[in-house]
């Protein structure tokens, strides 16, 4: 059986993948490897669909920009037919197999894309301050609250932002294949503003 | 004359316990921490302080701020070089180096000084007269040499540039009076708020104008409201930033320089605000007055003078003479006379100049109403000037009595002008109020609105009450609508303005309109002569308005001469419009942090590691990093290239396809899609094949090809070129969502979720088999164009029987994360046989032996299947698919279209320069008929190789052609494209 790596193993030479912290401590950047992600594509009117995810998760399909977080289970909204399934990465497989069982009847497709995509934990008082510094959208707690999630694109590269509650935590997503540039970037973030 | 003849002795907001060295011209002077280079450079008496850009005449310190045109600087050296900065606007640092520009070796001693005895040459457009014969690129470096603005450093820039997104309710640009009380307004209101001010101290015209506002002095209300405003949480004051650049859904563009307080740090900040309401509070900038030899050095807006003499300590001359058409010069006067500077005399061209001339007297301030400027006398140095009385309405003179006041700094004011850059750049109106002498805004944005001196309002107590109302407005346009406050107030001073531009014309002498740029008065009469009467053609042909300060002292009175020359109003004349950037910024700022490798993302593959470690010459290919080569045991490229190869021949080459595109098409009507979607039937595809496909545009032109697996009834796998995913996917979307909503389709980019690996060559089979797999590999069961899904080396997998060399080929698609290990396993596995990675060269030249054509080389931008061969399928076809309506035009069947074929130089030997022409008759140069597009020698065939586009090529098998290129020919003939194992072989082994 081969080995499966996270992405940085796979791109960086020698830098240290463990969690990143600035100078003064405030800012930390955890790559995450233990989470996987399902992509769900189907209607939003589809009862089956909905049924299935609630069955299954017990989340509710999430409109536009918001998202419905269920223990270990987070439901993102991408577009008007897409939604990402954030999950325990060894659930992945399981709960791929269940929901393609419950959605049968319906044009629904679950992708497993855990692969496609790598992610990082940017936390502590300065992270909106350094994501803002490569990211057109409004950060700040009164415009992008706990379970709001955004595609947007950050340090120029394509990336899912979502903040998991009221902490100063932000999830990024971004494509595997920019992993290397997206933790740079990071490293290279001004610490203070 | 010492240098403390020009400091005053007291006062100054200049911290005189810190002395600074600086060098100017190579010369040592000193200054004080609070001053900036033109303050410390008046302080020790520099008069000159540039050269004029296209005369080379000596010009002096004129404005004290972003309106300066004549003392442009370039400060530091090698690396640390930074060019085209205004003396003014650089804040005084022990051990800055600064040089004029535009002279040699100093502005005081330039060789180039005699040129302004030739100005009789140079009128406005000489250059575009002069230089049109033979070809004006021919004059064009020695044109620039003896005319600029400096020099670009040749070095990196060392310093590190941010960027800053920031968002807020109310955005308020500009820190004088009005952009402060708005700023007061919208935090007290409780609006989120960002304050931008370009100095390094708030306040804007109170630093040196004398106020009482809300019964204190207005330096203390300043600082009131400062401390105010960042107390307030909510509020960020950003101070040395430039609002450089307003656009559409209010998104201001900010540069914030640093302090230089150590060289580590930021240097410049790029900010982007977007702001639900924007107040610009940005001021005013004081006119000059076009008259004779109005750019001798002494000659200064008088806002300036005050501003040197109050903020800076600084005498701007010994002997002062002031010569305006509006109030505010007044108060300019009584500041140099309080400061012990002879103030020799006020001339105002209006004949009753009101009260502010009735105080000037009593303070005993000669005050010449009715006179007007007739020359200045002096060369390098201002040393009076002659004044005549002038009739009413100021457009002649009323007598010949002339009168000279000898002086040595000449103030002039012709009023103010609204510095309205940022308003124009987003489409705001301006209309001309003549009581004001200015272009002010004709009415507010929905979203922006001007204030204070913005507007015209350029009294103080006017600024106070417009800036206060408009942040209130704003703020509660946002909901913000908590108590302001009381609006600020200041004694009412006066502020009245005649308009006047120029003296009466005097024909023998040049009146300088825009000294950035040397355009005089007789520049705009000979453009009107010439018959431009547009203000964008009398621009553009003189120059006017058009060096690095866009006019910030010269567009009102152009405007207004022009309106005078041909008979119209200054309404009728209209403006021309700003754009940004309203004051020059660093290409650094615009960079921020997007140098070196962080200049441009490139995608890596999940073997990038492997790759670096393994000598792999890492190059962009359509957006991704990946090998080129391998280099190894110091060989050549050329001999690294023909060994991967041979093993791909010969052996196994592993070749890493990960940014293969990879798009799941998936639903009932999958197959209705592709077939509408490919050029080629899909829908007769059966489950676990594999088909090769080009796609179409509505034009019929191919747009990228690659080949599709059915992987299940309803379930499709689309390999698209590697730069075309993204692309591809959106396409499809597109096409699903607009055209066809009824199909029941699914879309997926899965290709970076998959990694890529191909094994190709005889012995690839067994490479594969060694890793243990639960799919049969046999020739038969798993045989070439065959798609298989089950494990390989108990993971999942994906494996088609397809590959781009020509011979034996499996395409492993695993989960990206196992990517590494498989590639580890299959080069472990393979090592006896030879097994070796290959980077993109070598497959480029083993499909070009084979023939196999790549979209975007081989073919173009006018390429349709036909010209490459695959016409019949259309006739089969019944279907309909994107791009089929083109391919029934009748330039689609041209029989003289561009076509693929191969192409044999007549030396085997001899490889075809690609780009390399075919010609009928290559001594004639012309009547190309095609061209090469790749090309390769061939060990395996023992000869050079070449495709190419070729007009009717097909129909010209065998033909004798010669291929040119850069000078020279070469006899070849054209030839099938299938060099490599015509009949298909080796792929099916």
């Amino acid at each position: 059986m081969l080995e499966h790596r996270a992405p940085l193993d796979q791109l960086s030479r020698a830098r240290n993948t463990e969690t990143l912290h600035d100078a003064d401590g405030g800012l930390r950047v955890t790559p995450v490897t233990d989470r996987g992600l399902l992509l769900l594509q189907g209607s939003p009117e589809d009862a089956v669909l909905r049924d299935a995810i609630g069955r299954q998760i017990g989340a509710r399909v999430p409109g536009p920009q918001t998202t419905d977080i269920r223990g270990e289970y987070a439901l993102l909204w991408m577009t008007p037919k897409e939604w990402l399934l954030e999950l325990p990465a060894a659930e992945t497989s399981a709960v791929q197999g269940a929901l393609v069982a419950r959605l049968a009847p319906s044009l629904a497709a679950i992708t497993d894309i855990s692969d496609a995509l790598a992610c990082f934990e940017i936390g502590g008082d300065p992270a909106m301050d350094v994501l803002m510094a490569g990211c057109s959208l409004d950060l700040r707690p009164h415009a992008f609250a706990a379970g709001r999630v955004a595609r947007t694109a950050i340090a120029d590269v394509h990336a899912i932002i979502w903040k998991p509650g009221i902490a100063h935590l932000f999830r990024c997503w971004v494509d595997r294949s920019c992993a290397q540039h997206f933790w740079n970037w990071l490293a290279d973030s001004p610490a203070r503003w | 004359m010492s240098a403390n003849a020009w400091r005053l002795d007291s006062g100054g907001r200049i911290d005189r316990t810190q002395r600074l060295s600086f060098r100017f011209d190579g010369s040592a002077y000193q200054g004080f921490a609070g001053d900036t280079l033109a303050s410390a450079l008046l302080a020790n008496g520099v008069r000159i302080a540039g050269r004029s850009f296209k005369l080379h005449r000596p010009r002096g310190l004129f404005g004290s701020w972003c309106e300066e045109p004549n003392a442009i600087v370039q400060i530091g050296r090698g690396a640390d070089l930074v060019p085209n900065l205004k003396a003014t606007q650089v804040e005084l640092f022990d051990g800055l180096d600064a040089r004029s520009v535009n002279c040699w070796p100093s502005a005081r001693l330039d060789v180039f000084a005699p040129l302004q005895l030739l100005a009789g040459l140079m009128p406005a457009g000489f250059y575009y007269k002069t230089f049109m014969w033979p070809n004006w690129h021919w004059f064009e470096p020695l044109v620039r040499r003896a005319a600029g603005l400096g020099v670009a450093p040749t070095l990196p820039d060392p310093d590190r540039y941010e960027e800053r997104y920031e968002h807020c309710d109310v955005l308020v640009i500009g820190g004088g009076p009005a952009g402060l009380a708005a700023a007061l307004a919208a935090t007290r209101a409780g609006a989120r708020v960002v304050l931008v001010d370009d100095r390094p101290v708030l306040g804007g015209a109170l630093q040196w104008e004398e106020h009482i506002i809300d019964g204190q002095p207005a330096l203390h209300w300043v600082n009131a409201v400062e401390s105010e405003l960042r107390a307030a949480a909510r509020t960020r004051v950003l101070q040395r930033t430039t609002a450089f650049g307003c656009y559409d859904h209010n998104l201001v563009a900010l540069c914030e320089r640093s302090e230089r307080t150590s060289p580590t740090a930021v240097r410049e900040r790029l900010w982007h605000v977007r702001a639900a309401q924007v107040v610009l509070a940005t001021g005013a900038i004081e006119r000059p007055v076009v008259f004779p030899n109005n750019d001798v050095p002494g000659v200064m807006l008088a806002s300036a003078a005050m501003n040197y003499a109050v903020q800076y300590a600084v005498r701007p001359g010994q002997r002062a003479v002031f010569v305006t058409s509006c109030d505010s010069a007044y108060d300019a006067a009584e500041a140099l006379r309080a400061r012990g500077i002879t103030v020799v005399a006020i001339v105002d061209v209006r004949g009753e100049p009101g009260d502010s001339a009735t105080s000037a007297a009593r303070a005993g301030i000669p005050v010449m109403a009715g006179y007007g400027p007739a020359r200045v006398h002096g060369a390098r140095v201002a040393r009076g000037i002659e004044v005549r009385p002038l009739e009413q309405g100021a457009k002649s003179w009323r007598s010949d009595h002339v009168q000279r006041l000898d002086c040595d700094v000449l103030c002039v004011s012709g009023g103010w002008t609204p510095s309205v850059h940022l308003f124009s750049q987003v489409g705001g109106r301006l209309r001309y109020a003549p009581e004001r002498a200015a272009l002010v805004p004709a009415a507010d944005l929905s979203t922006i609105r001007c204030a204070g001196s913005a507007s015209g309002s350029f009294a103080v107590q006017d600024c106070l009450s417009e800036g206060f109302a408009a942040g209130r407005a704003a703020a509660h346009l946002t909901g913000a609508a908590a108590e302001c406050g009381v609006t600020p107030a200041a004694l009412a001073k006066h502020a009245g303005v005649a308009p006047f531009w120029a003296s009466p014309r005097d024909r023998r002498r040049k009146a300088w309109v825009d000294l950035q740029n040397d355009v005089t008065r007789g520049d705009l009469e000979l453009a009107v002569r010439e018959n431009l009467h547009s203000i964008e053609h009398v621009k553009r042909y003189t120059t006017a308005g058009m060096a690095v300060d866009q006019g910030k002292t010269s567009n009102m009175n152009a405007l207004a001469l022009l309106a005078e020359l041909t008979g119209r109003g200054i309404p009728d004349v209209g403006t021309t419009a700003f754009r940004p950037p309203y004051d020059p910024v660093t290409l650094g700022t615009l960079a921020g942090r997007r140098v070196g490798a962080s200049y441009h993302p490139l995608r890596r593959t999940p073997l990038d590691r492997w790759h670096t470690e393994h000598g792999a010459v890492l190059e962009d290919f359509g957006g991704w990093r990946r090998p080129a080569w391998y280099a190894a045991h110091g060989d050549s490229r050329e001999e690294r290239v023909r060994y991967e190869k041979r093993a791909a021949r010969t052996a196994v080459s592993l070749f890493d396809g990960s940014p293969l595109g990879k798009i799941e098409v998936r639903g009932p009507d999958a197959a209705a899609f592709l077939n509408r979607m490919y050029y080629n039937n899909m829908r007769t595809l059966a489950v676990g094949q594999v088909r090769y496909g080009i796609m179409l545009n509505e034009h019929g032109i191919i747009i990228d090809d690659g080949v599709c697996m059915r992987l299940a009834d309803n379930s499709f796998l689309v390999s698209t070129t590697s730069g075309a995913a993204s692309r591809i996917f959106s396409a499809f979307e597109e096409w699903l969502q607009c055209e066809w909503p009824d199909l029941r389709v699914l879309v997926t980019n899965v290709t970076s979720v998959w990694g890529n690996v191909a094994v190709a060559g005889p012995r690839a089979r067994e490479v594969v088999q060694r890793l243990g797999t639960d799919v049969d590999l046999g020739r038969e069961t798993f045989p070439h164009l065959a798609v298989r899904c089950g494990t390989l080396a108990g993971v999942p997998a994906r494996i088609a029987r397809v590959g781009f060399t020509g011979e034996l080929s499996f395409e492993i698609n695993v989960p990206a994360g196992y990517a590494s290990a498989l590639w580890e396993a299959l080069i472990a596995q393979g090592r006896d046989l030879n097994a070796t990675p290959i980077g993109v060269d070598a497959l480029q030249e083993l499909r070009t032996e084979k023939g196999f054509l790549h979209v975007g080389t081989d073919t173009d931008a006018r390429t349709v299947p036909a010209d490459i061969g695959m016409g019949a399928i259309l006739a089969k076809k019944t279907e309909d698919f994107v791009g089929r309506r083109s391919l029934e035009r009748s330039d689609a069947k041209r029989a003289d279209r561009l076509q693929f074929v191969g192409i044999a130089a007549q030396d085997p030997n001899v490889v075809l320069p690609v780009g390399g022409h075919i010609m009928a008759d290559p001594s004639t140069r012309s009547g190309s008929q095609g061209y090469v597009t790749s090309s390769c020698a061939s060990e395996t065939l023992g000869r050079s190789v070449a495709l190419g586009l070729v007009v009717a090529g097909r129909a010209r098998l065998n033909e004798s052609i010669q291929v040119y290129s850069g000078g020279r020919v070469w006899p070849a003939r054209l030839v099938s494209p299938n060099w490599y194992d015509p009949k298909g072989e080796r792929l099916n082994a």
